[in-house]
């Protein structure tokens, strides 16, 4: 059974709290994962047949702007890319 | 052959059937013409073919009349040996040798020719190799013993998959100087078994290595009479060429070359082939610049200055065994010798495409550009995460690709930059570090991470670690960094954030974000032959920045030999397994690591890269492809870096 919208915002959110709280307060913005290997870089690494992937994939992303100690504004992004389907997470990354 | 092996794997064949496919007769043509052109100019060439083919029970044998008439029509001194009397010890006394197989399978057929020819080409041979029933063992023995294994990768560049015999006409794929010079051959190749499905193995559909490329693949293939999937069919291909890492290169029919309908085709395929082995024995670096945006920018006393250094450079690559060759891309006098036009200095795309016409012309091993965003403009490209604030992303990936997918490239090419003044000081001075050709570093290392992200650097770090351990910010800040910390170092590696406004990078712990790095900090520091890789977002960000306003720029002044970093917002995890930036980083120093040249270990990377990525989750995600393109390299390709103690 699909999860539900709600369901996998709290999924993210709760994962995010834990492990980037920084971004605990940020709403995230959602899109579908473009889940291509394009044929050329297919061609390019020799591979055949790709490794099954989740059906179905969204990203959140968190971004929120932050002020350094010299002043400069930092831009801070958090990805996370999860499996739509069962909520389990995928991938996280940041800057 | 065919009989011999299990039937395909389920899902790669289709239901549908073979096309009808007219028979063509084959023509009569000679290349004469085209071959005595090409004799005038290739006087003193010798080249060995070996006729390896001996299976009396195919009535097919016209392949070694068709290499010798070829080579001799070009000019070519050529002496045929039996495969079996032929010596390996006389094989360096020929720029090329043919190792002809027909139909049969000679190469495959014994230990020692197997060895013979890894050996050659490992060694930096130049081989044209020949036959259309070789590849055909692959599946079932080419993974099985030393020899087989070394010989189906270092020999054939082929997969252990399923390879097919059935296929229709050569068809071609990828851009490749075999198929354009100096004869441009058709995009279609008429090709036709000497009796069609007699199993008699005319030719070979083979998937290959990476580090291949597959130029003429099939118009179709085929088991049994139905069609291959083309998901496999678009990747099998015919026609292979390679260079081995020391220089050795293969070009490998993968079919029996007497069976190509037109015998002048023939002719010229082979004589492409030949002129392509040839240009290994004289291996070059191709600069690119902008005289006018150079004159522009510097004035015409700067411009000489430059072009002075310019000299001096490819003076030193001349003692290093390296032509250079120098291109402005709109000058004329540059380009007419190679019948090309001038193109507008700042329009990326029409740099790329001169770019293309330049490396099917001139075959260069390496590829310079000279100046910052003002003289060869960075490509800018769409950011594939476009919901994280860069609206596009600066690239060097399309001049280094040779073809429209950008995200993997295969040339070696690295960038030298100046800065945005319009002093010549800088970009002389790195002009000077490189002209220097040997890069000795101390194997020694500093390595500073935000202290959020201490798990997954460390794991990076581990690759170059040389007794420092990694430092973390905070504590450690730009003010208390201590100098003994930098100076002399071989290696250093970044993991900080970055900004667009200021030139320094920051650490984070929770939410403060103190200055971590700053040009400063390299103001009394030697680094000179250093290698530094940095994950800092805009961390290669260089567009209208001075020395002192981009710690990239700073350390190539301070005489460091190679800079690595993102031009963008720059991704990584937070703990292993290393994804993004990390990952980048990492697959580049230990390539680094292997001893490979600067150009070589980032292209490697970046394959690397997207092996891993696709191999982990099953598809290149957004930041993944994001990754692939804003990381840039400033560096003189060629060049490799040496430990010391």
């Amino acid at each position: 059974m699909t999860l539900t919208s709600e369901q996998l915002n709290k999924i993210v959110k709760d994962y995010i709290k834990k492990e980037s709280p920084e971004f605990k307060d940020v709403e995230p913005t959602i899109r579908d994962e473009e889940r291509s290997i394009p044929q050329e870089v297919e061609r390019k690494l020799g591979l055949v047949h790709p490794k099954e992937i989740p059906a179905k994939l969204k990203v959140f992303t968190f971004k929120k702007i932050v002020t350094a100690e010299d002043g400069a504004k930092i831009s801070i992004v958090g990805k996370v890319t999860v499996d739509a389907k069962t909520g389990k997470i995928l991938k996280s990354t940041g800057n | 052959m065919n009989e011999e092996f299990e039937k395909p794997p389920k899902g790669e064949l289709t239901d549908r059937p073979v096309p009808p496919k007219i028979a063509k007769a084959k023509e009569a043509k000679v290349a004469a013409k085209a071959a005595a052109k090409a004799a005038a100019a290739r006087k003193g060439k010798t080249v060995l073919i070996i006729n390896g083919d001996n299976d009396i029970h195919f009535e097919d044998d016209q392949s070694v009349l068709a290499f010798t008439s070829a080579f001799q029509n070009m000019g070519d001194e050529v002496r045929v040996e039996l495969a079996k009397d032929t010596s390996y010890s006389t094989w360096g006394n020929y720029d090329i040798v043919v190792w002809s197989c027909g139909d049969d399978y000679s190469a495959i057929g014994d230990v020692n020719n197997k060895q013979m020819l890894v050996d050659y080409v490992s060694g930096g041979g130049c081989l044209i190799l020949e036959g259309g029933n070789i590849a055909g063992w692959c599946k079932e023995f080419g993974a099985g013993t030393i020899p087989n294994r070394m010989f189906r990768e270092k020999v054939l560049y082929a997969t252990t998959d399923w390879v097919y015999h059935d296929v229709g006409d050569l068809k071609l794929k990828n851009p490749h100087p075999i198929a354009t010079t100096p004869n441009s051959l058709p995009e279609t190749i008429g090709f036709t078994p000497t009796e069609p499905g007699d199993g008699s193995g005319d030719a070979n559909a083979v998937r290959i290595l990476p580090d291949a490329t597959g130029i003429y693949n099939w118009s179709y293939v085929a088991y049994n009479g139905n069609l291959v999937r083309e998901s496999v069919s678009s990747i099998s291909y015919g026609l292979i060429a390679c260079e081995s890492e020391n220089g050795g290169r293969i070009v490998y029919y993968a079919f029996d070359i007497d069976d190509i309908d037109n015998p002048d085709i023939q002719q010229k395929l082979i004589q492409n082939s030949a002129d392509w082995l040839r240009k290994t024995s004289n291996p070059s670096a191709l600069i690119i610049s902008s005289k006018g945006q150079l004159v522009e920018k510097y004035g015409e006393d700067g411009f000489n200055q430059i072009e002075q250094k310019i000299n001096d450079y490819i003076q030193a690559l001349n003692n290093a065994g390296l032509l250079g060759n120098l291109i402005y891309v709109d000058d004329e006098n540059c380009l007419s010798p190679f019948e090309l036009n001038p193109v507008d200095p700042k329009d990326a795309n029409k740099i790329k495409e001169l770019l293309d016409d330049l490396d099917r012309k001139l075959v260069p091993s390496t590829f310079l550009i000279l100046g910052g965003h003002s003289i060869i403009p960075f490509h800018i490209i769409d950011n594939p995460c476009g919901n994280d604030g860069d609206s596009q992303v600066y690239s060097d990936n399309p001049y280094a690709s040779r073809n429209e997918d950008i995200l993997i490239p295969e040339r070696s090419l690295g960038r030298l930059p100046d800065d945005s003044s319009t002093n010549v000081t800088f970009l002389i001075s790195l002009l000077e570090t490189i002209t220097s050709r040997i890069k000795k570093a101390k194997k020694s290392s500093f390595g500073l991470s935000a202290k959020v992200w201490k798990e997954a650097s460390e794991y990076v770090y581990d690759a170059i670690k040389y007794g420092q351990e990694l430092k973390l910010s905070p504590p450690v800040l730009s003010n208390n960094l201590k100098i003994d910390w930098i100076n002399d170092k071989g290696y250093f590696y970044f993991n900080l954030h970055g900004s667009e406004e200021t030139p320094n990078w920051y650490g984070q712990e929770n939410s403060r974000y103190p200055v971590a790095f700053s040009p400063d900090n390299l103001a009394n520091t030697n680094v000179e032959n250093a290698v530094i890789c940095t994950e800092a977002c805009y961390g290669a960000n260089i567009i209208d920045k001075s020395v002192d306003e981009a710690i990239s720029l700073k350390f190539l002044e301070r005489k460091a030999a190679c800079f690595v970093g993102s031009t963008k917002i720059a991704y990584g995890p937070s703990e292993p397994p290393s994804t993004d930036a990390d990952l980048i980083v990492l697959k580049f120093y230990e390539h680094i690591k292997e001893g490979l040249t600067f150009g070589e270990a980032f292209i490697r990377a970046k394959k690397d890269f997207a092996d891993e990525t696709i191999r982990r989750l099953g598809y290149l995600d957004e930041t993944g492809k994001k990754t692939l393109l804003e990381f840039v390299m400033f560096a003189d390709p060629a060049l490799k870096m040496e430990e010391t103690e």
